[in-house]
């Protein structure tokens, strides 16, 4: 298993024009793994981008589904980003919750691995994507979400996200 | 006047940092380099021409005809025995009536620095920013948009861009299971405090092999 050596992908410059994943076939690594870096991971170097059609996102609330592969982004052509909202497709859900395999659903981006810029020149990375499910008026279906959640989601209108929230990055 | 015959090489030997004003009728008046050719006109009376820059030095002065009397029985005896070397004729005799001292111009490649130079100075005014390198332990408090509580974030610095007032240090820390990496510019007035709290021993300059490794590399208790 390879080592994936993240670059850090200055957010704008380095990502315009680059819709997909500029990966040279890894598979995926389990992140606690602790494995030697050598001179050949160097090339497998990942550019994180946005959300878009076909990106698998970890669901984290108490909805039910597992995990949503998103099939489009609202709002921009090239993809969702942190705070976006995304239309998604459920792939793996709990046997008894409020949302079952197959469903289409709406979610809120909550964790993007491509980072976010704020306006006081400050960026934004977490280490997964994630989404919380929501319904189509921005209220979150659960009513948990686990992990941290950016500030982004103030400007966003999803307050109720924010409350509900353990730890605000 | 004294007749020195010069030679090419002569003529780039600079002096070091004082200024010389040239002498009122003496010798060559006045020198103009223009790109590799050196042209010398010799005049007897004070003439006036450009300014010509130097690299080495930032301050000019410009010569006063007043002042050139005082200076050239000190200076003639040394001139006439070092025909060799030739004075610095950059600062040029100007017209009669005295002029001020010119301020020190600013060249064109020192704005920036000097502007990101005042652009710090303003923001130390808010707080000290301690000198940070990757591998410390850093308490960062930052006001939050709604301007209540400051936010406290404590991670490792993975990394420092340095650029002037647009310093960045990219934190990593681990929260509620998942890891946060958040770029900070260090001079931003919303940054209240930052403080080193502890240091790692590292011997890279960007730490970014932490991301494959434990989460227990960064992770950190606050308080």
């Amino acid at each position: 298993m390879a080592a994936r050596f993240l670059s850090k992908s200055s957010s704008g410059s380095s990502l315009l024009g680059a819709l997909g994943t500029s990966l040279v076939g890894v598979g995926s690594v389990a992140r606690q793994t602790t494995s030697k870096l050598t001179y050949s991971d160097i090339f497998f170097q990942q550019q994180r981008t946005f959300v878009q059609m076909g990106t698998k996102l970890k669901v984290v609330d108490n909805s039910g589904a597992k995990r949503v592969m998103c099939i489009q982004a609202l709002k921009s052509k090239k993809g969702a980003k942190l705070g976006d909202i995304i239309i998604g497709s459920v792939k793996e859900a709990q046997p008894r919750g409020k949302v079952k395999k197959g469903d289409v659903v709406y979610g809120v981006v909550v964790r993007a691995a491509m980072q976010r810029g704020r306006c006081d020149g400050s960026h934004v990375r977490f280490d997964d994507n994630a989404v919380v499910l929501v319904n189509k008026q921005g209220e979150p279906i659960g009513t948990r979400v686990f992990g941290p959640v950016p500030h982004e989601l103030r400007k966003k209108k999803h307050v109720k996200i924010l409350a509900l929230a353990e730890h605000i990055a | 006047m004294a007749s020195s015959s010069l030679l090419p090489h002569s003529l780039l030997s600079l002096p070091t940092a004082s200024s010389r004003f040239p002498k009122s009728s003496l010798t060559i008046s006045s020198i103009s380099f223009s790109l590799n050719q050196v042209s010398i006109t010799r005049t007897g009376s004070v003439a006036f021409q450009p300014l010509v820059r130097r690299g080495r030095e930032s301050t000019f002065g410009i010569a006063r005809a007043g002042e050139t009397g005082e200076e050239t029985p000190a200076e003639t005896g040394g001139d006439e025995s070092t025909t060799e070397t030739v004075e610095e004729e950059s600062s040029v005799a100007v017209a009669v009536e005295e002029k001020p001292p010119k301020k020190p111009i600013v060249k064109l490649n020192e704005i920036i620095g000097i502007l990101n130079k005042k652009a710090i100075e303003e923001a130390e005014t808010i707080k000290v920013v301690p000198d940070i390198k990757p591998g410390d332990i850093v308490e960062i408090k930052k006001e939050k948009a709604n301007r209540r509580r400051l936010a406290l974030y404590k991670g490792i610095v993975i990394s420092k861009s340095s650029s002037g007032v647009h310093t960045t240090i990219r934190i990593r820390y681990m929260t509620s299971g998942t890891a946060v990496e958040i770029v900070f510019p260090v001079y931003s007035p919303k940054i209240k405090e930052i403080k080193v709290v502890s240091h790692r021993d590292v011997r890279r300059a960007k730490l970014y092999y932490l991301r494959e490794k434990l989460p227990r590399f960064y992770t950190f208790k606050k308080k």
